[in-house]
């Protein structure tokens, strides 16, 4: 029976960079058909942009390009002309969702390109659900705001709280704000821009009709840190880099003899269980580190001792003999040190893929083991314009000479 | 659509902490009847500090019962409900829910083709599978601590964000099974791990340090391999900063036209993108002596007429004074029976023009025992009176 989850399930995908293409990557790893419309000679954003394989800069090179866009057969277009308009029109028509990344600007009503309206696609194709990604939305005061990945990281509001903690503050404390590593802002929008995309499939199942998905990055990122930033309207807190050291427990980041590790004791029976394991020390038996209460308001005293024990120690031996006690603790890995992780290579969480330019190598599967339909590894992200052929031809029905008309005009 | 997408939608939830409960909310706000289950004989949920208040920004949209799943007639109630769900949500410890009879092996006895989601830290099995994690572990386990912070810094602890994008996750995993079943009829179980999820979210760094070898300077705090200038900068204002990347020659000209230091267009440091990305040290601190006269939101209206990418680093109270996003309703107020009231913020998405709403205040628990276990299961009213009298329902 099994096959995969999103069998028959066809996407088109006209996006570029991160959110749009992990959105689309995310169901093609389930198995949907999904199309990945690219501008002809230099395609998608993220082939310009590294890593790179070897350090190589090249259309196919770039490691960023080939995570996030594995599982997708690819196309080229420019849109930006009436007649590549008038085919993308002749694509939606024979697809279940379209997700899309364009500016808002170029979407609305009075436009460049009123095609892309959703009212129109609607009216094309009513079964058709289309996902909008944009930094603020389809609409309101700041839809044509410009923003790239670090403006939408900190228009969500994390960014401002980062670093912070014991060691930062001590490190740094008047420095600016960050955002995350890597892209990860783009990865979130994309993940949740899959949810809500999934969520309309299920609907259309009720009634057939289709859907637009508004997904602003603002508000998406927003949206991970919502009970702490409803602190705000419900008693005037402002969690900051300064005050996130003050907390309702024990634990954070820490140092140790050969790295960094990460540990919370929320109530009186871990911290007796980390006792145990640090030996039962003389200063735990003082008064004033007796209670959960005593010892937040101590922090400082008690983090500085708990690190001390740490640098005699190294992350492997603490993170295996606190957690033999039930006590929270883990360390901090390098890139590296996560490949080599035994935990995931029991599960076999690292797939082994392949991809013509760059050769075999292990990628991330899925974090979800579906027991039925899992994840699979089906072909590598696509040179630019590789499935031109296929789908034109077989979609749309066009020939070899057409195809080298549309070609010639740089249409595709 | 005519209404929301996941209407015909019933979970059976039995989530607790943030990423489990963010899941379910996530699916409740999109239609579904999110049925929260709480055992008093479960450990579970944050330290009493925090619990009121993290709770009711999790589990508005939901309903609440209780229930003794460590008794037989406890975890009995519990699959005659899963019955009559289509969806199965749970992130106790691994082996906690076969403890209760509860595993999928034996909820497909009583509902075939149920979907059952098992979220965990690390995965249900294996070495590490009892052990215990929480958000920050996640992240530094995972990998994202280590390539996170300043490029002289040291690695960072990242928080709640990490819990409510497992959340996502598995909110994403369930869905794509339920879609199966839909059309299929075949449910099935799901194993997630949280702390994979988050290798997924830096993907290209694993391909990275396999086929290039390790990266020596893994963190880039706010910069940008190619983008200059790309960062954060201090505001007048106390703590008040903001965020510019300058990608193209137009957004840089667009920039030294605010600025009004035109004599940059002519100034070899800056001539291309390739010397501004050199030169980006000075540029920083050109740069911030010129930003600390205005405020964000000055700056913000300031650049983007000129076409600049500028944003604020938005704290807490910038989203709720933001006008952009008062337009967008990015939250709402609930009232809860009591009468109070409190401001949640809704779901991420506007569907069709429409953010779902916060239909519901977050239930106390056990209060909706009686309309599902007389309305939805059918239990005479003595019958669970006599379950309340003997603590199975508590």
């Amino acid at each position: 029976m099994s096959g995969s989850a999103l069998d028959g399930v066809k996407v088109l995908e006209l996006c570029s960079f991160g959110a749009g293409p992990f959105c689309a990557r995310l169901l093609a790893d389930m198995g949907a058909d999904v199309v990945k419309v690219e501008p002809p000679e230099v395609g998608d954003e993220s082939r310009r942009r590294g890593p790179f394989y070897k350090n190589q800069p090249g259309t196919d090179t770039s490691l960023l390009y080939i995570y996030l866009n594995s599982n997708k057969r690819g196309i080229t277009l420019d849109i930006n002309t009436p007649t590549g308009m008038e085919i993308v029109v002749e694509l939606v028509k024979r697809v279940d969702l379209l997700v899309e990344d364009l500016p808002a600007r170029m979407v609305g009503a009075r436009d460049a390109s009123p095609l892309l309206d959703y009212s129109t696609l609607h009216n094309i194709n009513p079964r058709l659900i289309v996902t909008s990604i944009t930094p603020f939305g389809q609409s309101g005061p700041y839809k044509d705001y410009k923003a790239y990945y670090l403006n939408a990281y900190h228009a969500g509001g994390d960014g401002y709280m980062l670093p912070g903690g014991r060691l930062a503050d001590q490190l740094y404390p008047e420095r600016e704000p960050i955002k995350p590593g890597g892209y990860l802002g783009e990865y979130q929008v994309g993940l949740s821009a899959a949810v809500a995309s999934i969520a309309a499939l299920l609907g259309r199942m009720l009634d057939g009709q289709g859907q637009h998905i508004d997904v602003s990055k603002q508000e998406t990122l927003i949206n991970l840190n919502a009970a702490d930033f409803c602190q705000y309207p419900a008693r005037g807190y402002v969690e900051n880099r300064r005050n996130r050291y003050l907390s309702h427990y024990n634990g954070g980041l820490y140092r140790c003899k050969d790295g960094f590790w990460e540990l919370l004791i929320p109530s009186q029976r871990q911290w007796e269980a980390m006792v145990k394991v640090m030996g039962e020390p003389e200063w735990t038996r003082n008064e004033r580190y007796a209670t959960q209460e005593s010892r937040v308001a101590r922090r400082e005293e008690v983090d500085e001792k708990i690190e001390e024990w740490a640098m005699n120690h190294t992350r492997e031996d603490i993170y295996h003999s606190l957690q033999a006690q039930g006590v929270a603790a883990g360390p901090v890995y390098s890139t590296e040190e996560v490949l080599k992780d035994q935990q995931m290579e029991f599960r076999g969480f690292f797939a082994e893929t392949e991809h013509p330019r760059v050769g075999k190598f292990k990628a991330p599967s899925a974090a979800y083991k579906l027991s039925h339909t899992p994840w699979a590894f089906r072909w590598p992200a696509p040179s630019l314009g590789q499935h031109n052929v296929e789908i034109y031809g077989g979609w749309l029905g066009y020939d070899n000479q057409e195809l080298s008309r549309l070609r010639r005009a740089e249409i595709i | 659509m005519n209404g929301l997408p996941l209407r015909n939608v019933r979970v059976a939830d039995f989530s607790w902490a943030a990423a489990g409960p963010y899941s379910t909310l996530l699916l409740a706000s999109l239609g579904a009847e999110v049925i929260k289950v709480t055992s008093s004989s479960a450990r579970g949920g944050f330290p009493r500090a925090r619990a009121a208040d993290v709770d009711r920004y999790l589990n508005y949209n939901k309903l609440s019962i209780t229930l003794d799943l460590s008794t037989p007639e406890g975890a009995g109630l519990a699959r005659e409900l899963i019955k009559v769900c289509d969806l199965v949500v749970e992130n106790y410890r691994p082996g906690t829910m076969k403890r209760f009879g509860l595993d999928y092996q034996e909820l497909t006895r009583v509902k075939p083709d149920i979907v059952m989601v098992s979220s965990s830290s690390l995965g249900a099995e294996g070495p590490q599978s009892r052990y215990t994690g929480f958000a920050p572990i996640f992240a530094t386990m995972g990998g994202l601590s280590h390539i996170t912070g300043y490029p002289d810094g040291i690695p960072t602890e990242l928080r709640l964000m990490v819990d409510y994008t497992v959340g996502h996750a598995t909110a994403y995993a369930a869905l794509v099974a339920l879609y199966h079943q839909r059309a299929t009829g075949q449910g099935q179980y799901i194993d997630l791990a949280s702390r994979d999820v988050i290798t997924c979210l830096m993907g290209e760094h694993i391909l990275e340090a396999q086929l290039n070898g390790p990266n020596p300077n893994p963190r880039m705090g706010n910069r940008d391999h190619i983008m200059a200038p790309h960062g954060v900068y201090r505001c007048k204002g106390e703590d008040a900063w903001i965020t510019i990347a300058i990608a193209t020659q137009e957004e840089w000209e667009g920039l030294c036209q605010a600025m009004e230091r035109l004599d940059w267009l002519a100034d070899e440091r800056f001539a291309d993108s390739y010397r501004r990305w050199l030169h980006q040290d000075e540029l920083e601190q050109l740069i911030n002596a010129w930003t600390v006269n205005y405020t964000p939101f000055e700056l913000m209206r300031l650049l983007q007429e000129k076409g600049v990418a500028a944003v604020p680093s938005y704290s807490a109270r910038d989203l709720f004074e933001d006008p952009h996003l008062k337009d967008r309703r990015f939250s709402e107020e609930v009232t809860d029976p009591s009468g109070e009231k409190y401001t949640v913020i809704t779901a991420p998405w506007l569907l069709d023009g429409r953010r779902p709403e916060a239909r519901r205040h977050a239930p106390y628990p056990g209060e909706d025992n009686r309309m599902v276990f007389e309305g939805l299961l059918g239990l005479p009213s003595a019958e669970v009176d006599r379950l309340i009298e003997a603590g199975v329902i508590r």
